[in-house]
């Protein structure tokens, strides 16, 4: 996305101040500032840029109490999982381990959002600026936001942007993301999940499509066969991005940068690495994250000793799903197609380790069947 | 103190007046005086909040400058000129985030 120009991302609408939630409140009353002093220099002494970041109840937590209550555990200011994970494969020596610390902190805690980086300006991540003259959106919008942090992965995948798969079947019928990840995903509820898929406010397909197992529907016999065996994106996603090897470091300038050495477009079916009551598949896809022995090198050399604890191929969800699929055209498209499940062979030597419960032993690759 | 905590603390500063004028027998000249005072007091009270509301609109230089796009293209370009053509970000950063 274009940036904005650098007068266009710090102007506010007149018509702010007829909002009658918001824009009776002076502008020092969240940013700082002097309201008085005419010289703009002396005038931002002391603002805020962020007012609603990291604590917002003094600002919007004054009336919106309900909603800034669970916000620190809301993945989108917490961060929990990247840490959680990172923690779990780093080196459990206290000198290690904080160096491994300092340097995901420093690299990756700048991205995250805040009440006002989802309803009142662009991300940071697209050079922030406001969104609509300080207007506050009730909805985020979808591309503005959304997308401009979750674009490599599900942005590309949801509108259609990987060369020949076309966009996900609910983005046609013209759903943005928050139709189906509600507020009360995205404020937090202020449980202290190690997983984003542990959240429990989360979308699952079938709060809308229970009715695919009804005797009348087309293909009911097909999805019972594997219902609670093998995940719907199994058969409904299509391949969709994965990414290797990601290192960070500074330049001589002193400036933070990441390097990833390859992206690809895959689809990959495994065995399902977190596997519980309310996530029962045993098949489900699985795609490459960009984590690596060597990421932090650039600060602490063998920093994430423990780096086989997890997967480097894990759950996916893919956002681009489409009613037919290569992989669901026939059931011998998939019966017996070694091609889509996740063998050794798939596997970089490195990463065997890490991924040997995800990897599919050859005899359970469901078998051809002759009926097809 | 908020807008809310202003309008509270007027709204119990009269309920006191009111309690006291019941309470304590007073010359009628005082209590004319009294009650000019605590109207005025009510006032400067109120007055904060009645600001706070406006502040959006009237004599707020924040508000004024930032809804004038010519005066922000001015001083957005001054401090462009000011920064020179330091790079924000690394040149070394390779892929998809
Ligand atoms: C209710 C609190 C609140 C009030 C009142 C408020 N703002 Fe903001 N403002 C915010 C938040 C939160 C952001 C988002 C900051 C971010 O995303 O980094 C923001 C963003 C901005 C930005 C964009 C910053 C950037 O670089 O992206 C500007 C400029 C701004 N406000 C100016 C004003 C002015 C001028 C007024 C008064 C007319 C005002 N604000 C009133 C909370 C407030
Ligand atoms: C002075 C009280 C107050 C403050 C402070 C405040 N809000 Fe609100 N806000 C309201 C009220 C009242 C509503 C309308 C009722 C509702 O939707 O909850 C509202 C509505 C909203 C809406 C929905 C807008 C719509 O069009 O329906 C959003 C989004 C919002 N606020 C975000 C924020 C954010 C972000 C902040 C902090 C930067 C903030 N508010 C600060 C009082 C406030
Ligand atoms: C990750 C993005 C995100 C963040 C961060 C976020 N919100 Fe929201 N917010 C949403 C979405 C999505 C909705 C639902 C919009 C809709 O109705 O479809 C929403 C809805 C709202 C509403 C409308 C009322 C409601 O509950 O539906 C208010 C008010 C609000 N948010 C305020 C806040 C405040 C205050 C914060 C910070 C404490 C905040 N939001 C942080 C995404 C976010
Ligand atoms: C500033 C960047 C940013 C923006 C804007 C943003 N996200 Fe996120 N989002 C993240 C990060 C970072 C995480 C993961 C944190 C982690 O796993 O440690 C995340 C996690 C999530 C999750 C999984 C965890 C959960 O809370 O359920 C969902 C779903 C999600 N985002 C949806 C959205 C939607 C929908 C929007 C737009 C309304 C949005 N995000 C806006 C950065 C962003
Ligand atoms: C048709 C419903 C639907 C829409 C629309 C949708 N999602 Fe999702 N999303 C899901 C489901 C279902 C999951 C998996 C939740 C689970 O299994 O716990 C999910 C998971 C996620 C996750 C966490 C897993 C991951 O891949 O990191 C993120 C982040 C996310 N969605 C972001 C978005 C964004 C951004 C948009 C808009 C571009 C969007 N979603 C639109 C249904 C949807
Ligand atoms: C918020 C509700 C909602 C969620 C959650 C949701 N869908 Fe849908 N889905 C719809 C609607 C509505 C349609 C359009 C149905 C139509 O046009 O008949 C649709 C269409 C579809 C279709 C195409 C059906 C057809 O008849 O062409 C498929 C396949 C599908 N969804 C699969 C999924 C999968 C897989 C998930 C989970 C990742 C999911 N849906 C999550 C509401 C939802
Ligand atoms: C074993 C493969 C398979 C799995 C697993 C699967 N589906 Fe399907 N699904 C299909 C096929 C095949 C069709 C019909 C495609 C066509 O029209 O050619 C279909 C059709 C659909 C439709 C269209 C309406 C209907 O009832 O036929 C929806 C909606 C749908 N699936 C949703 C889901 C959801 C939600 C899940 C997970 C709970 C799921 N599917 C799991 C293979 C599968
Ligand atoms: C995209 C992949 C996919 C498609 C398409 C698919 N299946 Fe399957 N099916 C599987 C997987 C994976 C299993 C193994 C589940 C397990 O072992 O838990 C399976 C298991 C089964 C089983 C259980 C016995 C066995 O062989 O392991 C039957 C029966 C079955 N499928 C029938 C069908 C029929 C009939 C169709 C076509 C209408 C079909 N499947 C289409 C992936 C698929």
């Amino acid at each position: 996305m274009e940036p904005l120009a650098p007068h266009e991302k710090i102007f506010v609408d007149s018509e702010f101040a007829e909002d009658e939630n918001h824009g009776a409140l002076g502008c020092h009353e969240c940013h700082g500032g002097n309201p008085k002093d005419p010289n703009w220099k002396t005038a931002h002494k002391g603002v805020i840029k962020d007012p609603s970041y990291p604590d917002p109840s003094s600002t919007c937590g004054t009336c919106h109490d309900d909603i800034a209550e669970n916000y620190e555990t809301s993945f989108h200011v917490s961060l929990a999982p990247s840490k959680k994970m990172i923690n779990m494969r780093a080196d459990p020596d206290k000198a290690v381990h904080s160096k491994v610390d300092a340097a995901r902190e420093s690299h990756c805690n700048a991205c995250h959002s805040s009440c006002g980086q989802c309803h009142i300006s662009r991300p940071e991540s697209v050079e922030g600026g406001l969104l609509d003259g300080h207007l506050f959106q009730k909805r985020p919008p979808m591309q503005e936001v959304c997308t401009a942090c979750h674009g490599s992965r599900i942005g590309k995948e949801y509108l259609g942007e990987i060369e020949g798969v076309p966009p996900d079947i609910h983005k046609q019928k013209y759903f943005k993301c928050d139709k189906c990840h509600k507020a009360d995903e995205m404020h937090g509820d202020g449980k202290d999940y190690a997983n984003r898929y542990d959240v429990e406010n989360g979308p699952k397909c079938l709060d809308c499509h229970k009715d695919i197992y009804d005797a009348k529907s087309e293909n009911a016999k097909n999805h019972w066969i594997h219902k609670d065996q093998v995940s719907c994106h199994v058969c409904h996603s299509m391949p969709y991005n994965n990414c290797t090897s990601c290192h960070v470091g500074k330049d001589k300038q002193g400036l933070k940068f990441y390097k990833i050495k390859g992206s690809f477009i895959d689809f990959k079916i495994g065995i399902n690495p977190l596997r519980t009551e309310k996530r029962p598949e045993r098949f489900v896809t699985v795609r490459h994250i960009p984590v690596d022995q060597g990421t932090f090198k650039f600060y602490v050399k063998n920093g994430l000793t423990n780096f086989d604890k997890l997967p480097t191929w894990k759950l996916a969800t893919p956002h681009n799903v489409r009613r037919k699929t290569p992989q669901n055209k026939t059931c011998n498209a998939c019966h017996g197609n070694e091609d889509l499940f996740l063998l050794k062979k798939d596997v970089k030597r490195e990463y065997l380790k890490a991924n040997k419960d995800v990897i599919v032993p050859p005899n359970l690759i469901p078998e051809k069947r002759r009926d097809d | 103190m908020s807008r809310q905590g202003v309008m509270q603390a007027a709204g119990n500063a009269l309920a006191f007046a009111v309690q006291d004028q019941r309470r304590i027998k007073m010359k009628p000249i005082i209590k004319y005086g009294a009650s000019i005072v605590l109207t005025l007091a009510v006032f400067l009270l109120v007055l904060p909040a009645r600001h706070a509301a406006w502040s959006a609109q009237e004599e707020n230089h924040c508000f004024t400058c930032h809804t004038n796009a010519r005066k922000l293209i001015q001083i957005t370009r001054e401090i462009a000129k000011a920064r020179g053509d330091k790079p924000g970000a690394s040149a070394e950063t390779e892929g998809e985030g």
